[in-house]
């Protein structure tokens, strides 16, 4: 995807935060991962003396290599499916509207947007020690819709992104003719992610 | 009736559903490989976690075929002697 490029790209619409979650998940993953993959290696290294004679049957070997060897590779292939999901996830704000995709396993993928103008509530949350530490959490963005519209889960920063987006609806109403000018609240300069 | 002992089969069978495995590795890798590639933004982290995975699976592969290929795979197996040697534990 070409973030010069968006659908339905209007003139003079520009991109100015790109998010995808916190990289604690891809940590995550990794960290999963290691234990998965890693961890059997090195119980097989560490038994070797006692797991080395039964890879050495005519029967059991084979089918205890292959078993390893299915086990090995089905980690790792869940471990780039996870890292696909992540990847896959983003949000992209730009001066007219939010971009909101989300990748569902590997053979569904949702692609929302909601133009600035029709935000009429940001509520950004963390929640927790760790999220409070590292300054990462949720942000909602609700419309005139009953249901909530967008959530950003588990992103960097809420609390900046909040008010960048409330800063960016603002603006976008004024351009519209929604507000007048002098209405829109003030927020901290824009930070690009 | 039936006799356990005169039941044998190749232990090259063994290889066919993990062939079939391997073809399902191979297609869902494509899968995910295409998704990334056609949805994702370009980036350095993106090359390298497709590198990192290409070069995993075929180590993987590597290894594996090496501890196969020191097997005698069109040797029958009986099912006398699956029992004898699936070790046995004092207990």
């Amino acid at each position: 995807m070409d973030l010069q490029a968006l659908p339905n790209h209007k003139p003079g619409e520009r991109v100015v935060l790109f998010l995808r979650r916190f990289w604690f998940e891809l940590a995550k993953i990794a960290l999963i991962t290691l234990v998965l993959f890693g961890g059997p290696i090195i119980g097989i290294g560490i038994f070797w003396g006692s797991i080395g004679p039964i890879l050495e049957r005519p029967f059991l070997g084979p089918i205890l290599t292959l078993i390893a060897s299915a086990y090995l590779l089905s980690v790792w292939l869940f471990a780039f499916f996870e890292y696909t999901d992540y990847y896959l996830d983003t949000w992209i704000v730009t001066n007219e509207r939010i971009i909101n995709i989300e990748q569902h396993g590997l053979f569904k993928r949702v692609a929302s947007e909601l133009h600035l103008a029709t935000i009429q509530d940001v509520t950004a949350e963390v929640s927790g020690l760790v999220h409070t530490f590292f300054d990462y959490g949720d942000v909602y963005i609700q419309t005139a819709a009953t249901k909530t519209r967008f959530v950003f889960k588990n992103i960097a920063h809420p609390e900046m992104v909040k008010n960048t987006i409330i800063r960016l609806s603002d603006e976008d109403k004024v351009r519209h003719g929604m507000m007048n000018i002098g209405e829109e609240k003030t927020a901290p300069k824009e930070t690009v992610l | 009736m039936f006799e356990t002992t005169s039941f044998s089969f190749p232990l090259s069978a063994l290889l066919i559903p993990f062939g079939l495995f391997l073809l399902f590795i191979l297609l869902y890798s494509a899968f995910s490989l295409y998704h990334l590639l056609r949805f994702g933004v370009p980036s350095k982290q993106l090359v390298f976690v497709i590198v990192l995975y290409i070069i995993g699976s075929t180590l993987v592969l590597w290894v594996s075929t090496s501890l196969l290929l020191t097997y005698t795979w069109n040797a029958p197996v009986t099912f006398t002697e699956f029992t004898q040697d699936v070790p046995t534990f004092p207990l």
